[in-house]
């Protein structure tokens, strides 16, 4: 099943390329971006800003490092990474940041970045291309396209190639047990969780689980305490985002509704939000400690 | 000679009771017309409609042959200006800055006031006696020099008519005095034609060339002082009781409150 | 107290005043362009536009670009807003009487933020112009709103229009906290900044869209300076020396409110500087608006381009938001007047 599956998967995407419109390898590269726009450049990056903590994992995956001349706050991993210049938070910029670390190559994100601030990059000269790794798919295929656009192509679609098979082998030896009641919760006060369509959504997916936020909708809604109790999750994920120790009170806040089966189970778990939340290739890392605390039984260690 | 302010059969009210019935007068140039009348008698509301900023249900008034509500607010303050009772506390201007305010009426858009204006207000201060006040804080004068002030300004007008609303309410003897002798000594001098609303029946006899008499809004004596103040007049209008003889210095008629009591002394 | 109130003011008084103003914002203007996380210097700025061996200093390439391209139209566009702010307030003040009162405080602020934040929410924010231009029929549309309510019965009286203003202002900061409750996290970053004040994404397009109309209020109102002068002694008072007193407070309140909303259209809501630089000027000048205006609007332009600067600066390379430096000065100054003057005080 995972052959046929990749062999299609190959030809899909050489497709896609085409489709793309890329060219050899090499000097004079055009390529479109997920913003629609073709980005064109002269040779192989060197300089490069990336704006985004996902962007700039992914840039280190692929085996850059010198490269990456800038990043956004919250960039934490790799530790190299975390040590290079920050050019304000994701949400806010610092233009003259950006403009003084003379960038060849600025990478975006499609919803995160403000459009306003991306126009002004460009407007003053810069190269950006805008990238979408908000699902699986968009996480893969944001792997592929860097790699295209650095010159790492071989890298990229082994790691892409790696990342594939290993989900897959997880999905597949969870996918007849029996699935538990999932909500992921990633934001307190309001209560936000995951919907379909969202990373954490697939990861639960494969994981083994079943989602019962799924009938909200799309994306992150929001979710008042008696919606919760009518869902009645087997299992509540609390992902840590920025703040740990916010995320063990929250634990400790479902303590008091007893009525919620997992609650009166004891399995509330937190898990790093740098996994779980974050279109990177440790996205694999936390789909393994997904697995873990939906089915115990999983081989590894066991989380919390 | 046409009258420079007239008021043709006035009728006045706020909302349902008229405040002014049928209120004629003319002012004519050269004279000091008084307007007389016990507390609610309307004169505060007819010097409204004589400024143009209240306006009669029925009736006109004519400034310069023109009816008033037709005229822009410069027009009417080139012709006519009002000096207040007092002057509540404003922001710091100078004296000057207040006497200049005069010439607003006369000047342009924007701007500045040109060497005549400043020279016109200077003229002004002169002639009240203000003019060693003028860069001092209009806030710090006392009530008098203040009233002073305001005369000025009103003169830097150039208007051709002059109201004075009870100009001497807030102040004392010696200060009454003094601006009195000063209207007195303008009218000589400028040819003023005033309207001069009192409060103050001597001084009004003594100052006025006509008066008119207010009651509830109606106009009871329209005349020379001789004429208007009677002891029957006087008892008709105010309802008090007065002795009315005639002032030896000036010939003009002088009352003299008649106590109910008087004869029995002080006990 | 420490003022400089100069005699009877006099056109070559103004012209002195605002030539002092012009230098102050010059200087401003220089030091602000070299303050940033890109420490430029001022000597660099002055090699930039005096040329090199006058000032002793030049920038490479890549700052040329900074200073020009970034720090430039910020830098002016500040200045136009800051211009405006103080300005509105000034006259409002003395419109209103009140010493509190500031260009926000007849709602046209929050019917602006309304509008951004609305075009915000729609997803609105992929054309260059979408939200400014939001943020400005917001604000229009809130004038036209308080002043049909307050006016509604003939005369415009100022406290009628006060209180409108304040309601309306009331209910749509109750609107406003409706979109930041339902919105998402990302859109709720821009939301915040934008409310903060944030003359981050400043561009010459911007000042394309704000200056010239905000110089002609600016002249507009300085025309009517003389009235606005003699209103302050009384409505009576003013129709009598020929003031048109209902027209001219409409003019007023009409140009001002246009003025608030081409700012805050583009820099959202920065606070303070509307209560504050009219309140120094008056003390330092004295109460004559044909000198008021002018200098404060150039006091006005100073001081929030140098506002704006410390927003950039103090936890570089972060900006925290110009409205908090503006706070963080406004309030005290403000505490410290209201002691030194008492509890009595109004200057109107």
């Amino acid at each position: 099943m995972v052959q046929a599956h990749g062999k299609k998967r190959a030809l899909g995407l050489a497709l896609l390329f085409w489709l793309l419109g890329a060219q050899a390898a090499g000097f004079g590269l055009e390529m479109t971006d997920e913003a629609g726009r073709r980005v064109q450049l002269t040779g192989v990056p060197s300089r490069i800003v990336a704006l985004a903590p996902s962007i700039a994992e992914c840039l280190f995956a692929l085996g850059l490092d010198q490269e990456v001349v800038g990043v956004t706050e919250h960039t934490n991993f790799p530790p190299q990474a975390a040590s290079r210049p920050k050019v304000g938070s994701y949400v806010h910029l610092q233009l003259e940041a950006i403009v003084a670390l003379r960038p060849d190559l600025v990478l975006a994100t499609r919803d995160g970045n403000p459009r306003e601030q991306i126009r002004r990059l460009e407007e003053l000269g810069l190269k950006v291309f805008v990238l979408d790794p908000r699902s699986l798919e968009g996480l893969f295929r944001t792997l592929l396209c860097l790699g295209e656009l650095l010159g790492r192509q071989q890298v990229a679609e082994a790691l892409v190639s790696q990342m594939r098979d290993r989900m897959e082998d997880i999905r597949r030896s969870l996918e007849n047990k029996p699935r538990p009641r999932v909500l992921l919760q990633v934001g307190a006060q309001p209560l936000v969780v995951a919907g379909t369509d969202t990373l954490q959504d697939h990861l639960i997916g494969l994981a083994g689980g079943q989602n019962v936020a799924g009938s909200l909708g799309k994306g992150y809604p929001m979710l008042g305490l008696e919606r919760v109790m009518t869902l009645a999750p087997e299992i509540i994920i609390i992902s840590s985002m920025a703040d740990p120790r916010g995320a063990e009170q929250e634990r400790n806040r479902w303590k008091r509704w007893k009525e919620i089966p997992a609650v009166k189970s004891g399995r509330i778990y937190v898990l790093d939000g740098d996994l779980i939340d974050r279109p990177s290739p440790r996205v694999v890392e936390g789909l393994e400690e997904m697995a873990r605390v939906i089915h115990p039984e999983f081989p590894g260690q066991a989380a919390r | 000679m046409e009258p420079l302010l007239s008021a043709r059969g006035v009728w006045f009210r706020y909302r349902q009771e008229w405040v002014l019935k049928d209120v004629s007068l003319d002012l004519m140039p050269g004279e000091i017309l008084g307007i007389l009348g016990p507390n609610a008698s309307g004169k505060t509301t007819l010097l409204g409609v004589l400024q143009g900023i209240l306006r009669p249900e029925r009736g006109r008034v004519l400034l310069q042959g023109q009816d008033i509500q037709g005229m822009s607010r410069r027009r009417v303050a080139k012709s006519l200006a009002v000096v207040p009772q007092e002057m509540a506390l404003v922001q710091s201007f100078t004296v000057m800055e207040v006497a200049l305010m005069g010439r607003h009426p006369h000047l342009g858009m924007m701007g500045f006031e040109g060497v005549e204006d400043r020279a016109i207000a200077i003229a002004s201060l002169e002639k009240t006696g203000c003019a060693h006040l003028a860069e001092r804080d209009i806030n710090e004068l006392s009530g008098g020099e203040r009233q002073r002030v305001l005369v000025a300004r009103a003169l830097a007008q150039q208007p051709r008519v002059f109201l004075l609303d009870e100009p001497t309410a807030y102040l004392d003897l010696r200060h009454q005095m003094e601006l009195v002798e000063l209207l007195r000594r303008l009218h000589r001098e400028e040819r003023l034609t005033v309207v001069w609303v009192s409060h103050d029946l001597n001084l009004a006899s003594l100052v006025c060339h006509r008066l008119l008499l207010l009651k509830g809004g109606k106009v009871q004596a329209l005349g020379s002082p001789q004429e208007v103040l009677t002891e029957k007049t006087i008892w008709e209008v105010y309802g008090a009781r007065v002795i009315v003889d005639m002032d030896p210095l000036s010939g003009a008629p002088r009352i003299t409150p008649r106590l109910a009591d008087l004869g029995r002394g002080k006990e | 107290m420490w003022s400089v109130r100069p005699k009877t003011v006099t056109g070559r008084g103004v012209l002195a005043w605002t030539v002092a103003g012009v230098l102050a914002v010059g200087l401003a203007g220089i030091l602000a362009l070299g303050t940033g996380p890109t420490p430029l210097g001022w000597r660099g700025v002055l090699g930039e536009v005096l040329g090199e061996k006058l000032a002793g200093g030049s920038l490479d390439p890549t700052e040329r670009a900074i200073l020009a391209d970034i720090r430039l139209p910020r830098v002016l566009l500040t200045g136009v807003v800051g211009m405006g702010l103080a300005v509105s307030g000034m006259v409002l003040q003395s419109l209103l009487r009140n010493p509190l009162a500031e260009p926000f405080v007849l709602g046209i602020s929050s019917g602006a933020a309304l509008g951004a934040l609305s075009s915000m929410a729609l997803g609105a924010g992929f054309l260059p112009f979408t939200t400014p231009l939001a943020a400005f029929l917001g604000a229009m549309g809130t004038m036209a709103l308080v002043l049909g309510i307050a006016g509604g019965r003939g005369r415009l009286e100022m406290t009628r229009v006060l209180l409108t203003g304040v309601i309306v202002n009331a209910f749509f900061t109750s609107l406003i906290m409706l979109i930041l409750s339902l919105s998402r996290a990302e859109q709720l970053h821009s939301m915040m900044f934008w409310l903060y004040g944030d003359l981050s994404s400043a561009r010459y397009a911007h000042i394309g869209f704000v200056g010239p109309g905000a110089l002609v209020a600016l002249a507009i109102l300085w025309s009517q300076a003389r009235s606005l002068n003699i209103l302050g002694l009384g409505e009576r008072t003013a129709m009598q020396l020929g003031v048109e007193v209902d027209k001219t407070r409409l003019l007023l309140l009409v140009v001002t409110a246009l003025l608030t909303g081409l700012v805050v259209s583009v820099s959202g809501l920065i606070g303070f500087v509307g209560l504050i630089v009219p309140h120094l000027i008056r003390m330092l000048l004295g109460p004559d608006h044909r000198l008021l205006l002018p200098v404060g609007a150039l006091a006005g332009a100073a001081f929030l381009i140098l506002a704006d600067a410390m927003a950039r600066t103090v936890i570089s390379p972060a900006e925290i938001p110009v409205g908090v430096v503006t706070a963080a000065l406004g309030a005290p100054f403000f505490i410290l007047l209201l002691r030194t003057k008492g509890a009595r005080w109004n200057p109107f």
